[in-house]
């Protein structure tokens, strides 16, 4: 749909409330926009594959997309190395603007630390500072650096970890994982899962009787530190009363005000094409494309040196998220992280989520340097 | 060769067995047997050991080995040769196997029951245990429990149960007490007097020899003599050079 | 203790699929000496016929509701299941409700008739070819089945939800004796190790007490023999292939509310029943069944977080290592009969 609307074609989208004004409909630098896609199956080998295609065969000068922080990494690299731009779609993990952060690659997508910094204020607030964690992760690198984003921030609040157990990626049914959380002295159980992970455990965890029960004198409780309203479908009404965060709601701008302008238009668009309304991982697609697209018209150039120029320190508005930047040292989009909650009645399949505060971009922004990682120079590739 | 010219050449009696060779596999055990059964005959098939007379009886019971590749066997006019092993059983054939072959998870009575499922039946129930009454003792046993001679009564009451027009035996009497060989010996006059052709393929060639009509004896795959059985009784240098007897 | 008989638990449901699962390869295995690699895509497709039946009850047609509102602001189309219209709306509301269940009514001839055409199409050609051909064969085959739900169904995995009776959990624990809230176990999962136990005994009286099944021992236990009693036993094996498809079908059945269905969920399951029926012995349905069970507990328990700490990464082998044990000591397996797969 971005292609649609760079070439001039449907309502516009967001190109009416981006607060850059490079871009009028016509292409990029007066060309026309075409593009391929490939399932990456969200595994990171068969990811290469296809991106490494579609720069070869296609002649692709930017990519973008994919759902896993394993495909963003290393697609990330493959585009370094061949000398295009990547911008990250769906990754949520650290390393992609961390540990493995590469030149030619930008993410708009915020990451786990900021989730942490964003959740864990308002658990504190909710149920209190003494609590007792126990962490289900799931074992690749997004896990990882979720877990220890969610235990650092609670932790420094006053929680304890009482155990944070790994669970293979492919696994499908937790039930053995889930059963022993109860008895084991823990009173919140984290679920550092995403997608079908994450529909699994809640509802293992669910079924199992967590969310009735009492542990520690206290309610117990499950945290998803990462939400989007497609796995909350997935998990139905397992998600009430459930907190989480996500970068984007679809109802943002209704429910939060005018600072998030950009949304409904993109909500209207997105809508009447497809028939539901978008989610964070379409928003986050939809807004990298644009800003390529823009960054190149600023820059006047195709050329992948000048697009990051364009994109380092680039501060935006009216994409739906508030006054964002584009930070030079990782590209990294600093911006507000929305705390959500699931709706206890929920008045539609869409409806499920409910925002229960929102995080300024200034108390989840976090010193680059603390990832390690080297950008690199750019690589105008051939 | 047509149809009926190879049956009134090939096959002049009840059970025809016309130039038949069979392999296991490479090796080529029956090379070239034929033979000729009446009805109501019984024919002594003897010769030494690894002569092809079990390989003989497996492939007129059409069994998947030996294969038969060259030949014919007619049965009552009908063409058995290119029957399988189960059409060659509901037309007639019964093979009581050398190792008897009782079904293990089966009881005595459950055996015999399985003889008969497939078209025609023979004999009820009652009339195999008055023919063996050890075995209406044991109906309920399982059957692979029984002992050597019990077990060889089960296969042949098996046998009887189908309405049979052939009945092949491979060695009966292996290794039964003689005690019990005598009583086998009463239960296959039993089938003579009922005019049941019968092949019958023994080691202990003197008692199968009593027992028979005519008898062919094969040497390494081939028929070396095809006569009554009185003459192979009274010729002692036949025995000697083809039965080691 | 607690935790141990909440493992016990959770290994008893997990390991009634196997068990299934492997009962069905035994039997394929048994009787027509076939290796089947594409009895788990069986299990998925039987999952797959939940979930198909209950897209059919669902069928509607839309009602704009001008009293409600959708997202963008446009009055609300509701779909309306077409079984409303024709069984009132709660009658409606109670098949739709029940339609995991229900299910199996409806897979039971679609599987018998998937394993026949699957046997008669493919599998019989491949009988007295090696072991390794029909691995090749079965594994391509299991393969393009994944591909073929894939593509219709889409590769998100597709939840089916439990009659609302069986939604929930009860106290285990308070029902032996124990202090209330030690041990909590969902229902619908009881429900199923219940439903495996009476499917498997099933299996076992129908080839225990009636003729045909009597026909079919006797062809597991020496082929040769039966076929000179005149029995045509192919036909029979021929059925056994379809009755093995459908037990696989309804383990799949019943176990959607349980892990919501994938594509890849027969391939899942393919590889622990294969190393399940070689641990139960090749052959042996006994042994399937309690060598499914068996390694269910036991993979349960090496989930247990102190397990995992003790021996990191543990949970993922410990059935490949048991096996590894198991074949070392006792090739033929637990309860195989000697000589088969020994040479």
């Amino acid at each position: 749909m971005a292609v649609e609307h760079l070439n001039g074609e449907g309502d516009g989208g967001m190109l009416q409330t981006f607060s850059s004004k490079a871009l009028d409909g016509t292409g990029i630098l007066g060309k026309k926009v075409e593009y391929v896609t490939g399932d990456t199956q969200t595994k990171p080998d068969a990811a290469r594959a296809s991106a490494r295609s579609m720069i070869e065969k296609d002649g692709a000068i930017m990519v973008t997309g994919g759902s896993s922080s394993g495909v963003a990494v290393a697609v990330q690299a493959l585009c370094q190395e061949a000398g295009i731009i990547f911008m990250a779609g769906l990754t949520h993990s650290n390393d992609t603007t961390g540990k493995d952060k590469k030149a030619n690659g930008f993410r708009h997508f915020f990451n786990s630390y900021m989730t942490g910094a964003a959740l864990a204020p308002v658990l504190a607030d909710r149920y209190g500072s003494d609590r007792k964690a126990y962490h289900l992760t799931a074992d690749y690198n997004w896990g990882y650096t979720t877990e220890e984003a969610v235990r650092n921030s609670t932790e420094a609040l006053g929680w304890e970890t009482v155990a944070a157990v790994k669970t293979p990626l492919s696994q499908t049914d937790f039930s053995s994982y889930v059963a022993p959380v109860l008895n084991s002295g823990a009173d919140v159980l984290v679920l550092n899962h995403y997608g079908g992970n994450m529909v699994n455990s809640l509802t293992s965890a669910v079924e199992f009787g967590l969310r009735a029960a009492q542990a520690n004198g206290k309610n117990f409780e499950i945290v998803v530190p990462l939400y989007s309203r497609l796995m909350a479908k997935g998990a139905g009404k397992n998600v009430a009363g459930i907190f989480g965060t996500t970068g984007w709601h679809w109802s943002l701008e209704n429910t939060a005000g005018s600072r998030y302008a950009g949304t409904n238009a993109f909500v209207k668009s997105f809508g009447e094409k497809y028939g539901f309304p978008p989610s964070q991982a379409a928003h986050t697609c939809y807004c990298q494309t644009l800003l390529y697209a823009d960054a190149v018209q600023r820059g006047g150039s195709f050329n992948p040196c000048s697009v990051i120029e364009a994109l380092e320190g680039f501060e935006f508005d009216g994409m739906g998220n508030g006054p964002t930047l584009y930070r030079a040292e990782d590209h990294q989009c600093i911006k507000d992280v929305l705390v959500v909650r699931g709706k206890e009645n929920p008045a539609n399949d869409f409806d499920l989520l409910e925002l229960v505060d929102v995080t300024p971009a200034e108390a989840v922004t976090f010193d680059p340097a603390i990832f390690g990682g080297e950008l690199g120079s750019c690589n105008p590739g051939a | 060769m047509s149809g009926n010219l190879a049956l009134e050449t090939h096959a002049p009696a009840y059970l025809s067995v016309h130039d038949i060779h069979a392999y296991y596999g490479e090796s080529y055990i029956v090379q070239g047997v034929s033979f000729n059964v009446h009805e109501g005959e019984i024919l002594a098939l003897l010769g030494r050991n690894g002569a092809g007379k079990t390989s003989t009886l497996r492939t007129i019971a059409r069994l998947d080995n030996p294969e038969l590749l060259k030949g014919e066997i007619w049965l009552d006019h009908k063409n058995l040769h290119s029957m399988k092993s189960y059409e060659a059983a509901t037309n007639g054939i019964a093979l009581v196997p050398e190792d008897r072959r009782i079904i293990s998870g089966l009881s005595v009575e459950e055996n015999i029951q399985l003889a008969q499922i497939a078209e025609p039946v023979g004999w009820g129930l009652d009339r195999i245990y008055s023919l063996f009454p050890r075995l209406g003792e044991r109906r309920k046993q399982e059957g692979t429990t029984l002992s050597g001679g019990e077990q060889q009564m089960l296969s042949i009451g098996r046998a009887l149960a189908r309405d049979i027009k052939v009945l092949l035996l491979d060695e009966p009497y292996e290794g039964l007490a003689p005690v019990i060989v005598d009583e086998i010996e009463k239960t296959l006059n039993v089938i003579k007097e009922q005019g049941i052709t019968t092949v019958i393929v023994e080691q202990n060639a003197v008692r199968a020899l009593e027992l028979a009509d005519r008898s062919v004896i094969l040497d390494t795959g081939g028929v070396v003599f095809d006569g009554t059985a009185k003459e192979v009784l009274d010729n002692s240098e036949l025995r000697a050079e083809y039965l080691a007897i | 203790m607690d935790q141990i008989i909440l493992q016990v638990l959770n290994g008893l449901d997990k390991g009634s699929a196997y068990a299934l699962i492997a009962l069905g390869l035994t039997l394929i295995f048994g009787t027509l000496g076939v290796v089947n690699f594409a009895h788990g895509a069986l299990f998925m497709l039987g999952a797959f016929c939940a979930i198909t039946f209950s897209r059919i009850l669902s069928l509607s047609h839309v009602v704009i509701d001008e009293t409600q509102k959708d997202f963008l602001g446009n009055p609300l189309k509701v779909d309306v299941p077409h079984i409303y219209d024709w069984f009132g709306e709660s009658a409606g509301q109670a098949i739709i409700n029940w339609s995991v269940p229900l299910a199996i009514l409806f897979a039971i001839p679609v599987m018998i008739i998937i394993g026949v055409i699957m046997e008669r199409g493919l599998i019989k050609h491949f009988y007295k070819r090696p072991h390794a051909d029909q691995i090749l064969v079965t594994f391509g085959l299991a393969i393009v089945l994944q591909e073929i739900v894939k593509y219709y169904f889409g590769a998100n995995q597709i939840p089916n939800p439990a009659p609302e009776a069986f939604i929930g959990s009860f106290d285990f624990g308070a029902a032996i004796g124990l202090k209330a809230g030690t041990i909590i176990y969902p229902y619908w999962r009881i429900v199923y190790f219940c439903f495996a136990m009476l499917l498997i005994g099933s299996v076992f009286a129908f080839l225990q007490f009636t003729t045909f099944g009597m026909v079919v021992r006797a062809g597991m236990a020496d082929r040769e023999t039966v076929e000179l009693l005149g029995i045509n036993i192919d036909k029979r094996f021929t059925i056994m292939f379809g009755v093995a498809a459908a037990v696989a079908g309804l383990a799949g059945v019943m176990y959607t509310p349980i892990n919501p269905p994938n594509y890849h969920m027969g391939m899942d399951f393919l590889v622990i029943s294969f190393v399940v029926v070689v641990v139960g012995g090749m052959g042996s349905l006994p042994g399937a069944v309690a060598a499914g069970l068996l390694l269910g507990i036991l993979e349960s328990f090496a989930s247990m977080r102190q397990v995992i700490e003790a021996l990191p990464g543990i949970n993922q082998v410990v059935i490949y290592l048991a096996a590894i044990v198991i074949l070392l000591t006792r090739p033929r397996g637990l309860m195989g009969r000697k000589g088969v797969m020994e040479d």
